[in-house]
């Protein structure tokens, strides 16, 4: 199947005697090694490769380097693969995208007889009236919408992530970024060189620099081995540089890796994007772009054809016509949009002598389709009067495939990201870029330069500039623009029947454009957004220019004053698999967090930490918690509670630093003492709570909530940054294991393992704070009592956290002692009426509204919030935290932000509730407006679904409100 | 009072690692020493020895290790005779098997590295206490708030490259140097301290995501042939046993 | 991703950064107002041009003080906060009940 390869040197980038077997729509094909998929199927003389997106035309392929939206395809687990970039494997299976039928023979390409009643912003324009009507439209529209199918089976593969330095980042491996990286190695520079096709080169690869004895072979192995033999560049191929974001931080994503590249400089080489002449029909399978032909050629070794017209309005047409002849492919001949030059041309002459005629002048009428619309098969062509063709005069070229060269546009969109400003000069019909940071810089096409030698020199220089910073080049000058027009100004031929594709990938026609104007929409920024240009997959890299120009015209500006939209990153498609990497999520454990899985603990994610939510099975959950509920209230259980917060304060001015963060007074406060801390901000909000356990003259131990304790010790650093108190602070939370053991048998449990302190009533009070060993293990103990009951809170060193749990355990096996989860401590607490800070308060709380005055040292000079309290008290409450109980435990149970209603008024939330086992009714907290809090009020409550309860406003705590239960003596 | 309850806690306080559990599950053979209990190999002497020349992990957890904060922490010690580094995040690794590293302006954290370590780290630590705050130095329990892993071997740097964002060329980050960085959202300090040829990289971080750390590490190491070692193999590295042959 | 020069720990990304918003002077609250408190507690200057602000670096809850252009976003030095804040801060408890005299 090779025999209709081109010879050598053409197919770069195939084995020849390695043949590969894929298929694609079903159909078996046979291609070589090195091949893509679109040209093992050019070799195979298929050509069409998918369906437009709206009027379902019949495409090939347009560049042939990955940058048009014919070309994608389905793979198994990949939709919307580049059929011009995923290289063939053996047994590869693709599919065509975005057809009914088959892709031959579509359906759907009805619509394009439609066309005309497809105006541009069709759906904005069609679907809004009557009101409603759109949701009935959209299950149709939304089965047409969207290219490629996500196989939902799949099996995850492995992405991954990394990070890189480098000196030096060079974007795009041609003859520009080679040179450039080149220069900076031999600097001493430590150079990445990210290249997004297979092989390094560029336009080396496959471009005509003039002279058909190939010097470039030479070129391109002199660099390219030159760049791999040195020490100081990486080089990345197959990689996409996806994005520019701010101090040169850019992802480039290599197959299944994201690498976030850190550079000190980055060089632009990113070369330039060759543009489509605009006519009838130019969209059909066989018309290709000059550069594409000379890839298919050069890198395949693929005939594009058997007879070429070329259309062309710069000397890129001639060249590739002189490589076809080379290849003895026949030419048809050359329609080139300019008059014949007064002073004559070298390229002329080569084209002349190859006996191939040239219509100057001239322009394309339109291209004539197959009878089965799938193939061009001919060209009919007029002289150009004004710019447009004369229709009265055509004449028709019969070929098989057609090359346009119209012009080129910088592969503007990284540097554009990264602040460079994209201007166009009418004179010249080109774009150049400007104004770029410091820290990028710009070489080659994409700066500009065409002739070869320009090109490699202006790749040297940007190295030169970016290592030694800009203007400091030393005396290096650059040749300036060449002389070679490199664009046609206008190679746009507008048709009476329409369908002059200005916007492949969006099916936009020259009518749609200039329509979207004559609606209003006249900022190019508006056009794009009417009118969807640019907005496909290939994001207008081959319709901003033209899009540019249709709009200037029709508004009477300059291409200049129009600019093109923004480009913004991705550069190139990207999974979400790119972004997720590797996937993981922290999960932080307690030193006794296989204990709770061997006693069978359904765990939940309280913060980033594991905690048992209860012991049990998951489907007996209300009972479970329920049953440790009881057994706290009856006998003794033991919770991990380690994740509470713990910080140090120690230093001669530990008591005022903690009377100054915190709302009570601690200067007072006896060594061997807890005092509750409440924490609230300069806005008087509630952020914290916890206890401040006084074990020394100067050291305080401070208890934080599991989720605050990195808030408040940030914060805490940050206040005395500034008051400059003599002391230390120190975030201890995880140095630290803790264990709550509550109940009735507590202090019996406690007792029997505790050395050295003296547990009984009047040796160890409530809100005692004492320090002895367990074990041999130095602990901290302090009397506690968030769940109501006689309860120790037991702190020591993490590292013995399992050994003292065992302990516990082991003591308390008379007393059948039970180890107990988080929602049933949540559910004891809320029978003591104990508040929960982010539970029970949010972002507007302050301690009047949580009935917490009596935790404000009023008379202390100064806290954080003081001033703005001052403020708050002489203001009316306006909401109140109150308890409430719904005496009936069978009513529906009110959750967390269930509304408190008066008739159909809101006049409040719930924040927490419970249907308590040991009152026997539920019982919750609410916010409710302050006119409602009065006890033996009566609340509405709306809960799930709808429905009311009835609830009492009620005191706290609901249970045990003497306190007898924190203080049994044994 | 039950004297056999007592008992029963003294003989098992023995000190082992979080990640004991994902030891043994893992099949590593576990050793004791005065230290606690750790895993000596995980496989074979001779896979660990070669997969920690080539990119190891360890698990250093039961390294004995300390912390001093405060304006008068270097001169508390000084008066243990310990050089300290030359400003924050460098380190220095003293004769005696102890490096010292210094996390702030006037923060210091001090690892027993080797098995013949002197015990430096303890005996500062030890010494202290609550009753002499003038001199302005404060403990931090470094030994129980976080936990201590090495990333040894030839890929070391480029396995930590793809985790952290810091730069770890070796022009940029050289022996001894230290970084206090984020590591898939977990506060770490990397501290470089090359064994011979070798590159190796300690890594501290908070003792409760020490588990998830390791996950994270094994998981990313996978992808350049790195695998667990345990401590023999890592002693041997240390000894400098690896360079020599 | 932007960078951040820390001072101690040289430059990061900014994702192992807090803000920790404008740099206030810090003064007695018992001489504002309370609409002068009001502002002091609920509004930022949010100066177009060099601004000073609190940046905390996560890892090691290290805070300091960046000086940025918030026309340019450029942050053009960061520096210890004790280069500011230089003497401890007090606030007198006799002062107070002298007022109430």
């Amino acid at each position: 199947m090779s025999d209709s390869r081109l010879p050598p040197p053409f197919g770069l980038q195939i084995e020849r005697n390695r043949l590969v077997h894929f298929s694609f729509d079903g159909h078996a094909f046979t291609g070589l090694e090195g091949d893509t998929i679109a040209s093992a199927l050019a070799a195979n003389d298929q050509w069409l490769l998918s369906r437009s997106f709206k009027y379902h035309r019949p495409r090939g392929f347009l560049t042939l380097a990955g940058q048009d939206a014919n070309t994608l395809v389905q793979l198994p687990a990949n939709p919307n693969a580049l059929a011009d970039v995923v290289l063939i494997t053996e047994g590869l299976e693709a599919l065509p995208q975005n057809f009914s039928g088959t892709l031959k023979r579509d359906r759907s390409a009805l619509l394009g007889r439609f066309a005309r009643f497809l105006p541009v912003a069709f759906y904005y324009k069609a679907f809004f009236r009557p009101r409603g009507i759109w949701q009935l439209w959209a299950r149709f529209f939304r089965k047409r919408a969207g290219l490629g199918v996500i196989d939902q089976s799949f099996d995850p593969e492995r992405f991954t992530q990394t990070y890189r330095h480098c000196d030096v980042l060079i974007v795009g491996g041609g003859p520009a970024g080679l040179a450039s990286s080149l220069e900076a190695a031999a600097a001493g520079a430590d150079v990445l060189l990210v290249d997004e096709n297979a092989a390094l080169g560029g336009s080396l690869n496959y471009a005509e620099f003039g002279d058909p004895s190939a010097p470039e072979g030479s070129r391109r192995e002199t660099l390219i081995s030159a760049v791999e033999a040195s020490e100081y560049i990486e080089t990345f191929t197959g990689a996409v540089c996806n994005g520019w974001f701010a101090d040169n931080w850019v992802p480039v994503i290599q197959g299944k890796t994201l690498i976030k590249v850190r550079a000190q400089k980055v060089i632009f080489c990113t070369g330039s994007l060759e543009q489509p002449a605009i006519f009838r029909n130019n969209d059909l399978p066989g018309i290709f772009l000059s550069s594409a032909v000379l890839r298919l050629m050069h890198l395949y070794g693929v005939p594009p054809g058997h007879h070429g017209a070329i259309v062309c309005g710069n000397w890129e047409g001639y060249r590739a016509a002189l490589a076809l002849c080379r290849a003895g492919i026949s030419v048809v001949g050359i329609v080139d949009f300019r008059p014949r030059p007064q002073a004559g041309h070298p390229l002329i002459d080569q084209v002349m002598d190859c006996g191939l005629p040239i219509w100057f002048d001239h322009g394309v009428d339109q291209a004539i389709a197959s009878n089965d619309q799938n193939h061009v098969v001919g060209i009919d062509i007029g002289a150009l009067d004004c710019g447009a063709v004369d229709r009265g005069n055509l004449s028709r070229l019969h070929c098989d495939f057609v090359v346009m060269a119209a012009g080129f546009v910088p592969t503007y969109q990284l540097a554009a990201q990264a602040g460079g400003r994209l201007t166009y000069d009418d004179a010249s019909a080109v774009f150049s870029i400007d104004q770029l940071p410091d820290n990028c810089g710009l070489g080659g096409s994409v700066n500009g330069f065409w002739n070869i030698e320009d090109v490699i020199e202006d790749g040297v220089r940007a190295a030169k500039e970016a290592l030694w910073e800009k203007g400091a080049s030393g005396g290096l000058e650059s040749r300036g623009l060449d002389n070679e027009r490199i664009n046609f100004p206008w190679p746009i031929f507008a048709h009476p029947r329409g369908k002059e594709f200005v916007d492949f990938d969006e099916d936009l026609q020259i009518a749609d454009i200039v329509n979207a104007t004559r609606d209003g929409y006249e900022h190019i920024q508006l056009v794009k957004r009417y009118s969807t240009a640019g907005m496909g997959p290939s994001q207008g890299r081959h319709s901003a220019l033209t899009v540019a120009r249709l709009v200037a015209d029709a508004t009477g500006k300059s291409v200049a004053e129009t600019g093109v939209t923004t480009a913004r990153p991705p550069f190139a498609a990207e999974q979400l698999a790119h972004t997720g990497g590797r996937g993981f999520f922290l999960a932080r454990r307690s030193a006794m967090h296989h204990r709770h899985l061997e006693l069978g603990a359904v765990m939940l994610q309280a913060g980033a930490w594991l905690r048992p939510a209860f012991y049990g099975v998951p489907s007996e959950r209300r009972a479970c918690i329920e049953a440790e509920m009881r057994h706290v209230r009856r006998a003794v259980g033991l919770i991990d509670v380690s994740t509470l917060g713990g910080i140090e304060i120690r230093g001669p001015d530990a008591a005022e630093f903690l009377n100054r963060i915190y709302t009570g007074g601690f200067k007072k406060q006896p060594v061997g003492k807890a005092r509750y801390a409440l924490l609230i901000n300069e806005a008087g909000v509630v952020l914290d709570d916890g206890v401040a356990c006084r074990l020394h003259a100067d050291h305080y131990y401070v208890t934080a909530t599991t989720g605050g304790v990195d808030s408040v010790y940030r914060s805490m650093l940050k206040w005395n940054a500034q008051w400059r108190l003599q002391l230390d602070i120190a975030n201890v939370t995880s140095a630290y294991c803790a264990m709550n053991i509550a109940g009735p048998d507590a202090r019996a449990v406690l007792s029997r393992v505790v050395q050295d302190i003296a547990l009984d009533e009047a040796a160890f009070p409530y809100m005692g704070v004492r320090t002895g060993h367990l074990g041999g293990v130095p602990i901290r103990l302090i009397r506690v009592g968030f769940v109501g009951e006689l309860g120790f809170e037991l702190h020591a060193p993490q590292q013995f956290g399992e050994a003292l749990w065992d302990r516990l355990m082991l003591a308390g096996k008379d007393a059948n002692i039970r180890p107990f989860g988080v929602e049933a401590q949540r559910g004891l607490r809320l029978e003591k009426g104990h508040i929960i800070v982010g539970q029970d308060t949010d972002a507007m709380s302050n301690p009047f509204q949580i009935q917490m005055d009596w935790a404000l040292a009023r008379k202390k000079p100064f806290f954080v919030g003081h001033r703005t309290l001052q403020e708050l008290e002489k203001q009316p409450l306006d909401r109140v935290l109150v308890g409430f109980e719904i005496e009936d435990i069978q009513q529906p149970i009110p959750l967390e932000s269930h509304l408190v209603l008066d008739g159909e008024g809101m006049i409040g939330r719930v924040t927490s509730c419970i249907a308590s086992p040991t009152l026997n009714s539920i019982i919750g907290l609410a916010y409710v407006d302050a006119d409602y809090a009065e006890l033996g009020r009566s609340l509405t409550i709306k809960v799930e679904g709808g429905a009311r309860v009835s609830a009492k406003v009620v005191p706290t705590p609901f249970y045990d409100p003497k306190n007898r239960r924190q203080v049994m003596e044994s | 009072m039950s004297a056999s309850v007592l008992s029963v806690l003294e003989s098992t306080v023995l000190r082992k690692s979080p990640l004991h559990r994902v030891h043994l599950a893992a099949g590593g053979t576990m050793i004791e020493s005065e230290l606690g209990e750790a895993v000596g190999v995980y496989r074979s002497e001779i896979t660990d020895r070669e997969a920690a020349a080539h990119l190891g992990l360890v698990d250093l957890c039961l390294q004995p290790r300390s912390g001093f904060k405060g304006g008068g922490s270097s001169d508390y010690l000084r008066t243990f005779s310990i050089d300290l580094p030359s400003g924050p995040n460098r380190a220095r690794f003293l004769s005696e098997g102890v490096l010292v590293s210094q996390l702030s302006f006037d923060e210091y954290l001090l690892l027993e590295t080797t098995t013949e370590a002197s015990n430096t780290a303890r005996a500062a630590s030890q010494a202290w206490s609550m009753e002499d705050d003038t001199r302005d130095c404060y403990e931090v329990p470094r030994q129980d708030s976080h936990g201590c892993l090495a990333v040894v071997g030839a890929q070391a740097a480029n396995t930590l490259s793809s985790l952290i964002s810091v730069d770890l060329r070796s022009q940029h980050f050289e022996n001894l140097f230290v970084a206090q960085t984020l590591l898939n959202e977990v506060s770490v300090i990397v501290i470089r301290q090359d064994l011979g040829f070798l590159p190796n990289f300690f890594l501290l971080a908070d003792i409760s995501a020490m588990e998830y750390l390791w996950t994270v590490l094994l998981d990313a190491m996978g992808e350049d042939g790195g695998a667990a070692v345990g401590l023999e193999a890592f002693h041997w590295i240390q000894s400098g046993s690896a360079g020599l042959s | 991703m932007k960078q951040l020069l820390c001072p101690l720990n040289g430059l990061r990304n900014i994702s192992e950064f807090l803000y920790g918003g404008e740099v206030h002077e810090l003064s007695d609250p018992r001489d504002y107002s309370a609409k002068d408190w009001a502002e002091h507690v609920f509004f930022d200057e949010n100066r177009a041009g060099l601004v000073l602000e609190w940046w905390c670096h996560r890892p090691t809850s290290y805070w300091f003080i960046a000086e940025r252009n918030t026309i340019t976003d450029e942050v053009v030095r960061s520096f210890p906060s004790s280069e500011i804040f230089t003497h401890r801060i007090d606030f007198d408890q006799r002062r107070d009940r002298g007022e109430h005299v």
